[in-house]
């Protein structure tokens, strides 16, 4: 379940170390959060190379979106620049007391990543090309995603069970474009 | 007999050696015709080679004819290249000959409703040619060819709050909803690629409201 006050209320921190609440992130608009595991996670890198191309599309729908791993602050500039992701639509935090996780449901365990379906996902990753690298953060932490709108409101979760589950890209498009159309006025013509 | 082997094995070494799956299936069923050439003419047949050698045969000839309709040229016709370079020029032409073969073309006369507001929409469309008035009290906003009509409602599930009336004779394509969203569901990377249509299209309709 998720917990919406707690899950406002959790502190992720940026680069630098400081600290803001996670609400104040959807607190102007719309945000798709995509919890990922540690920052070297191989499974990471897979959900943040099929999301890459969509984020363009999420922003033009209104919304912001966030990544948070869970590893050290001093290990997002790494990630942003192996993913390229500096000159792109996305803030990448982290939550090294994985209280946001906690509060937003999501699943931890040794089963979800040393288990048969976490080992298949694991050599799916590898074959596709993805590169395994050092653990940067909680290794057992799995990852999710949610879809908030601006009074806090989630209108998508996702839980991953395992190492290679996460939210479809269309999925989180939808929910953006979903909330974008919310935000019309009813009486709008073009609102067909 | 010796040669029908060593054929079969060279035609499986040069099957590695190629990169292009379809080439590498190929090669094989070749090499796999030899192979059971060679075990039926030994003095006492080899018949497990032969069954074994039989199912790779069928099931490399049968991916081999997926392979060829995948890669067959598309042709489009007149009005669908239009309607490509109108709205879909993002979508390869192939994955938009897919859309097409799910959707219906379909023709209005002028001044007949398409949408009607607080209606339950089951269809979204994509104007082909001539013009539509989007109608709601006395506002009005005219909507052209390649522009969606019902892809709010097709992303909300919520009836439309407008009614849409061709303003001259139009032609459109018309998709089922439930099938489209079925048929995006069972094919992933064409989903992503139609919602980056419709959402631009979604999007400047938003900006304009």
């Amino acid at each position: 379940m998720v917990s919406s006050p707690a899950l406002a209320d959790a502190v992720v921190l940026d680069r630098a170390g400081q600290g803001r609440p996670l609400g104040s992130l959807w607190e102007k608009q719309p945000c798709v959060v995509v919890m990922l595991r540690h920052f070297g996670c191989i499974g990471c890198d897979v959900t943040v190379t099929e999301l890459a191309p969509r984020l363009a599309e999420l922003r033009a729908a209104g919304a912001r979106t966030v990544l948070v791993g869970n590893g050290s602050p001093g290990a997002i500039d790494g990630f942003v620049e192996r993913h390229g992701l500096a000159d792109k639509a996305v803030d990448v935090f982290t939550d090294p007391t994985l209280a946001a996780f906690r509060a937003a449901g999501l699943v931890r365990s040794a089963w979800a990543t040393f288990g048969v379906r976490a080992a298949i996902d694991y050599v799916r990753a590898i074959a596709a090309g993805f590169v395994p690298r050092k653990t940067e953060g909680d290794v057992l932490q799995q990852g999710g995603a949610l879809v908030v709108d601006a009074g806090g409101r989630v209108v998508f979760h996702h839980v991953a069970t395992h190492l290679g589950d996460h939210a479809d890209g269309s999925d989180l498009v939808d929910a953006a474009l979903g909330l974008a159309i919310g935000r019309t006025p009813a009486a709008s013509p073009l609102r067909v | 007999m010796a040669y029908l082997l060593h054929a079969a094995n060279v035609l499986y070494l040069l099957s590695y050696l190629v990169k292009d799956i379809l080439w590498l299936r190929l090669l094989t069923v070749v090499a796999g015709v030899l192979l059971m050439t060679w075990a039926l003419l030994q003095p006492q047949p080899l018949w497990a080679s032969v069954a074994w050698n039989a199912l790779f045969l069928a099931i490399n000839l049968y991916q081999s004819w997926l392979l060829i309709l995948e890669r067959r040229p598309v042709r489009l016709s007149e009005r669908e290249t239009l309607l490509y370079r109108l709205a879909f020029r993002t979508l390869t032409p192939r994955e938009f000959v897919k859309l097409l073969a799910l959707g219906r073309w379909e023709e209005a006369a002028a001044e007949t409703r398409i949408v009607e507001r607080a209606r339950a929409l089951d269809r979204l469309m994509v104007i082909a040619s001539g013009r539509t008035a989007v109608k709601v009290a006395d506002r009005v906003v005219e909507l052209g060819e390649g522009r969606f009509v019902g892809e709010m409602s097709f992303i909300t599930g919520e009836a439309p709050t407008a009614d849409v009336v061709a303003i001259d004779a139009i032609r459109y394509v018309s998709w089922p909803k439930v099938e489209l969203t079925k048929f995006l569901a069972q094919h992933p990377p064409l989903r992503a690629a139609w919602q980056a249509v419709l959402g631009a299209d979604l999007v400047s309709k938003l900006r304009a409201a």
